[in-house]
């Protein structure tokens, strides 16, 4: 999947479910930022569609509130952000040690 | 419109924080924000992602880590002191569920026996009453 592949995937998901559950009706999007309310986030590096591994996330979206699924959605990015960050600490401490040839 | 805050840190950055004396402001924020995301994890953990439930699960271990250290600093203590106190919670309620349940199961008990006394004495009745 390509990185814009991934943004348009990302704002079809969040239009699908906005047909399908009316309480999404503050939750905004062009596929890169997410917006509710006055809080925005982005969402352009991360794949929306993981976070329908949560089966309970998957069967709570005709339901959920606007304001818990943003906040769901947030957490992913920074977990994202947070992983990338420990895998650069990793690949750096490879590298440094000699352990790690490109 | 970027939001990511920069306060972000890893699990090993937050216990290599937790185990200083002193923070400056800006690793008090760092250790703050981090704690805010792992409160925020266990408010919405049934919903959450699979790459968020494996960040939370480096920090419980690194948590379950801090028992077998020797010479805690005062915020490694606060941490374990505060993970105590959230287990003790889980139990307190598990353990009303179960009063409760055992009650209920007395009452049932109760009332199903008082209702077959009612039935045999009713059968007994008609019993006489043909007689």
């Amino acid at each position: 999947m390509s990185g814009n592949n991934n943004i348009s995937v990302n704002a079809a998901y969040v239009a699908s479910w906005k047909e399908k559950n009316p309480l999404l009706f503050e939750l905004k999007t062009d596929g890169k930022y997410l917006t509710y309310q006055n809080q925005t986030i982005d969402i352009s590096t991360i794949y929306i569609q993981d976070l329908l591994f949560n089966s309970n996330l998957l069967n709570s979206i005709p339901f959920i509130e606007g304001k818990e699924l943003f906040d769901v959605i947030k957490l992913h990015t920074e977990a994202i952000k947070i992983k990338e960050m420990e895998l650069e600490e990793k690949t750096r401490r490879l590298q440094a040690y000699g352990l790690y040839t490109k | 419109m970027d939001y990511i805050p920069s306060e972000l840190i890893t699990p090993e950055q937050y216990f290599e924080l937790l185990s200083k004396d002193q923070l400056t402001p800006k690793e008090t924020i760092q250790k703050n924000s981090f704690e805010m995301f792992v409160r925020r994890c266990e408010e919405l953990s049934s919903l959450i992602s699979p790459a968020t439930e494996g960040v939370y699960a480096t920090y419980l271990k690194g948590i379950t880590k801090l028992y077998g250290k020797e010479n805690l600093s005062a915020f490694e203590e606060k941490a374990l002191q505060n993970y105590e106190e959230k287990l003790k919670i889980k139990k307190e309620t598990g353990q009303k569920r179960k009063l409760t349940l055992n009650q209920a199961g007395t009452i049932n008990a109760i009332i199903i026996f008082v209702m077959l006394l009612n039935i045999g004495f009713i059968i007994a009745m008609a019993i006489l009453g043909r007689s």
